[in-house]
């Protein structure tokens, strides 16, 4: 029975060739894009997680759970900075715990942070990660090159500058910057406000990857970080307002600030002698300030986390949260992928709208083969009827309707596939240089070469079997709703 | 002939329209140069106590006491920190039209901008040098109206020049006496970025000083600076007070 329904369909299939062969090339041209297409997507998404876990983000991150924004790069750092970025809670029992942990290869904390870079006249910006630098060389290896000086070494004051943050200062006019010259840093947070830090430059680098959101970062040591975000050990006590100051707290009423009941608005006040006498003690006692300055040695605000090959990130995840949440500990852990904030995502983004189009061109595609397939069945129905009229069943019309479909979709599919994995190889082959700044973030570096992407074509497959499918269920409800005497009739 | 009657009366209509524009745009010039000099103690020096509270809907409230000098003949000041104690020493020094950050941590000074936030809350740096409204700003429009109790004249004000921190002012000045009780700023795409409000005023040496200050942040909602002024002083300041060397002794 199988054999005549593939002989009929086969059949079919070469009877009408215009027709299969305008199916077959719609086919083989929208699985050729998918697999073109999500492959492109998968080596860009590939080559930025390599970008940032090599780099960036370790293969997942800790933060305090007060952390609004997981994100380590500026979106992140920007969001959370008004309210000062929270620090993690008994960091020391974490690390103590994360010793244990099975996968673990190394792990570092850092301190992020942004500050304005002075030097003579040249005037620069930098995102700031500040760490133990052993503990930093640990988790990223043989990350970075050094074009002059040498990286920081544990305990020492200093900044590594990335060379691309040097040339950006060079640009503003004035002299180079160079390693051993001392560089003004000025930074704001809410706590001191704004603070100024003399350090000695120690190396200028550059990261071995050519991505260029990791060029505006560079380091800086930790104590003197910790003094610019105000990450201090000791913290004061708010100071009280007054009766007048706290009338005015809350919304502002103007009616009532310049209205009638309210008292005159001059005062008059002559010249008092309220001026300061002795213009060099203004300040009063100022041995307390000193208690202010004292930086927390256990502050952080990540600890990126390297995991041994072939540990799934997301098991050791949620193991760490569940012991958080056991210990009291207001802190998560977090997927390399947050951790790299908007533009990590970015791929991810553009992998959602691209394969958005491909369901749309999907959609299009099957009601043109529906279409196609309708009109093939209608010019049957004489030959449709007969078969029934001599006793072929209504599942042999639909097995033979889907079959026709299935092989039409199945093996300009496969062709459409083939296609799409020869053309991928040639461009990975060749490789794109990327000019375009943007271009570089989504591909994770200049040059890009896309490799097949077994999941894509594992997804063409799917997607091949499902439009067959799909395409063929209203041909077999019109071929099924045939009357085999009327059919026969107008034969 | 009566034809001739009408185009007469309207241009003459017209004439009274131009020119009473015109005078009224020259009388709120001349008032905004009224508010400028009953602001500035040209002639003398000035000091004062500045409370600062702001709220932040996230950061809560935050209180700053900081002892103001200014001599705006020379348009110097210096705003040292008094309180809180974290912040102590800390202070902005205007000299030769250069605003200089000092951090008594570092004991380094840094160049800063007038535009920028005076010490974390909603007033800049430009709130506390000398008035140069009729210098810097046009006036585009003037209207008549009330802002609770007081009669004021409204008026709109474009930038001549791109040093100032605003690009545009709507001002509310009192017709009487022509104090500023009211300001909103708008940046260069014209959106609202702060209110001010000036309900408090001292006379000092026929000058006045707005005694209590309001700075609504119109981009944070919930977020605001009070600003009160206290130990009021013309006394004549030491030259010595406005130099980097006096912030870094008085800081010793």
């Amino acid at each position: 029975m199988e054999n005549v329904i593939l002989k009929i369909a086969y059949r079919n299939i070469w009877k009408h060739k215009i027709k299969t062969l305008i199916i077959g090339i719609l086919v083989a041209l929208g699985i050729l894009i998918l697999v073109v297409g999500n492959s492109f997507m998968d080596s860009a998404a590939a080559g930025m997680r390599k970008t940032y876990i090599e780099n960036f983000t370790g293969d997942f991150i800790i933060t305090s759970g007060a952390m609004k924004n997981p994100s380590m790069f500026m979106d992140g750092i920007m969001e959370d900075r008004d309210s000062a970025l929270p620090i993690i809670p008994r960091e020391p029992d974490i690390e103590k715990h994360l010793k244990t942990v099975k996968g673990v290869a190394a792990f570092n904390p850092q301190i992020a942070g942004a500050v304005a870079i002075k030097h003579g006249d040249d005037n620069g910006f930098a995102l700031i990660f500040s760490f133990d630098p052993v503990k930093y060389q640990e988790v990223f290896k043989n990350n970075i090159e050094l074009v002059s000086g040498s990286f920081l070494k544990e305990g020492q004051e200093g900044i590594v500058l990335s060379d691309e943050t040097v040339k950006r200062m060079r640009e503003s006019g004035g002299e180079k910057v160079a390693v051993g010259d001392k560089v003004l840093l000025t930074g704001i947070n809410n706590i001191t406000g704004t603070k100024i830090r003399e350090v000695t430059v120690r190396g200028i680098f550059k990261f071995k990857n050519e991505a260029p959101q990791l060029k505006v970062l560079s380091f800086l040591d930790v104590n003197n970080m910790r003094i610019i975000n105000g990450m201090l050990k000791n913290t004061e006590v708010s100071a009280n307002l007054s009766t007048e100051e706290k009338a005015l707290l809350g919304s502002v009423n103007e009616n009532s600030l310049f209205g009638e009941s309210d008292g005159g608005l001059v005062t008059d006040s002559s010249s008092s002698s309220s001026a300061p006498v002795d213009y060099l003690s203004i300040l009063g006692d100022t041995s307390k300030r000193n208690l202010y300055r004292e930086t927390d040695p256990n502050a952080w605000h990540y600890i990126v986390v390297k995991l041994d090959n072939g540990v799934r990130p997301g098991k050791v995840i949620r193991q760490l949260n569940t012991w958080f949440t056991a210990q009291g500990i207001d802190a998560k852990a977090y997927s390399w992928l947050l951790g790299a904030g908007a533009i990590g995502k970015l791929s991810n983004t553009l992998k959602i709208v691209f394969n958005l189009l491909i369901l749309i061109i999907a959609v299009v595609g099957v009601i043109i083969i529906m279409n196609t397939l309708v009109i093939s069945v209608t010019e049957r129905i004489g030959e449709i009827g007969t078969m029934r009229a001599i006793g072929a069943k209504k599942s042999f019309v639909r097995r033979m309707i889907m079959l026709e479909t299935l092989m039409i979709t199945v093996i300009f599919g496969f062709i459409g596939a083939l296609l799409g994995i020869v053309i991928t190889w040639i461009l990975g082959a060749i490789g794109f240089t990327a000019t375009n700044t943007f271009l570089q973030v989504i591909m994770g570096g200049k040059v890009f070469h896309p490799v097949v992407s077994v999941s894509a074509v594992v997804l063409s497959l799917v997607i091949i079997g499902a439009v067959g499918i799909l395409a063929s269920l209203y041909p077999v409800s019109v071929a099924l709703k045939i009357n085999p005497v009327k059919a026969m009739g107008e034969n | 002939m009566k034809k001739k009657i009408g185009l007469l009366t309207a241009a003459l209509l017209l004439t009274g329209v131009l020119s009473a524009g015109a005078l009224t745009t020259a009388k709120a010039e001349a008032i905004l140069g009224d508010l400028d000099a009953s602001r500035n103690f040209s002639n003398t020096d000035f000091s004062a106590v500045m409370t600062m509270v702001t709220e932040d809907p996230e950061k809560g409230i935050d209180k700053i006491k900081v002892q103001q000098f200014r001599r705006d003949g020379k348009d110097t000041f210096l705003m040292l920190f008094l309180e809180p104690e974290s912040k102590k020493g800390q202070g902005y020094l205007r000299i030769n039209d250069n605003l200089w950050f000092y951090d008594p941590e570092s004991r380094k000074f840094n160049h800063t901008s007038m535009k920028d936030s005076f010490g974390g809350t909603d007033a800049k740096h430009s709130d506390f040098r000398i008035s140069t409204l009729k210098e810097d700003y046009n006036v585009k429009t003037v209207a008549d109206g009330k802002l609770g109790r007081f009669s004021v004249y409204i008026m709109d004000l474009k930038a001549k020049n791109s040093e100032v921190t605003y690009p545009r002012l709507k001002l509310w000045i009192t017709r009487e006496g022509h104090l500023l009780l009211k300001a909103e700023d708008y940046s260069a795409t014209d959106r609202l970025m702060r209110t001010s409000l000036f309900p408090k005023y001292a006379k000092v040496k026929n000058r006045y000083i707005a005694t209590i200050m309001i700075f609504v942040d119109e981009l944070v909602k919930g977020r605001k600076t009070q600003i009160s002024i206290a130990n009021i002083s013309t006394k004549k300041l030491p030259d010595t007070i406005f130099t980097k060397s006096y912030v870094e002794r008085v800081n010793r």
